[in-house]
């Protein structure tokens, strides 16, 4: 199925879809509930404004991201934070083995915007979009 | 101590730490080879991660009480079961999650 297809022809539809988002604008509109939930979280943790903006504009994590407010709005250890970070990151290696071989082909600046933006919502709406193109 | 520059830094870690994590896999110096079928098996990476996420949520109350009876009071465990039920009939994503979050806010203010 979608492993069967051709490799060039995903290298070229990640090299295509970098400033569409993925061309998949439904689960993009999906970050804007997120950033809404993250920003009300960290304005209760006792974070500013801006850094709660920093949170989504730095980390982009998602789950790593709604874990370390909470961990610092209760006044966490830094262990306590970097551990769960890390452990949370950790499924991004199963997501990432998945496209690497297309990916690994592509410009060192399109390869660190990939590795910035690669979420959940992006991973699914990859396996959606191949199969509607099959 | 706890200080507003206690809490930049901290992004900034989380943000580095998370970073390196996604960037580690695209590195050219970085070998490693998956075959075929390994690979379409990492396809339900995804779906799987996201139910192992969602689903001690929806139990909570279960987990905390200590009985069943409770999920029927519980608002996270009906929008849940409502979420799904409309997906089955409307197809558009996007159009699921706003009535589902709007039936759960509207559940918080009944239930709780």
């Amino acid at each position: 199925m979608v492993a069967q297809r051709n490799g060039d022809e995903k290298t070229e539809y990640f090299n295509k879809n970098i400033f569409t988002y993925n061309g998949n604008f439904t689960l993009g509109n999906l970050f804007i509930p997120w950033g809404v939930l993250c920003g009300t979280l960290a304005m209760q943790a006792g974070l500013t404004p801006f850094q709660g903006q920093l949170t989504s504009l730095l980390i982009f994590a998602g789950a790593a991201q709604l874990s370390g407010i909470a961990l610092l709005g209760a006044g966490g250890s830094w262990s306590a934070l970097i551990n769960s970070t890390l452990m949370i990151g950790c499924r991004h290696f199963l997501y990432f083995a998945t496209f690497r071989n297309e990916i690994i082909k592509l410009s060192l600046i399109k390869r660190l915007f990939f590795a910035f933006v690669l979420t959940d919502e992006m991973f699914v709406g990859y396996i959606l979009d191949r199969r509607e193109v099959k | 101590m706890i200080t507003s520059s206690y809490f930049t830094l901290a992004i900034i870690v989380m943000a580095i730490i998370t970073f390196s994590i996604r960037y580690s896999f695209f590195t050219r110096s970085f070998k490693i080879n998956l075959s075929n079928k390994v690979r379409s098996v990492l396809l339900f990476t995804a779906p799987c991660v996201l139910t192992a996420m969602f689903t001690p949520i929806l139990f909570k109350s279960a987990f905390e009480t200590h009985q069943m009876i409770s999920l029927l009071h519980s608002s996270y465990f009906l929008a849940g079961i409502a979420t799904i039920i409309l997906s089955l009939f409307i197809r558009h994503t996007f159009v699921v999650i706003i009535l589902s979050m709007g039936l759960f806010y509207g559940l918080r203010f009944i239930i709780n």
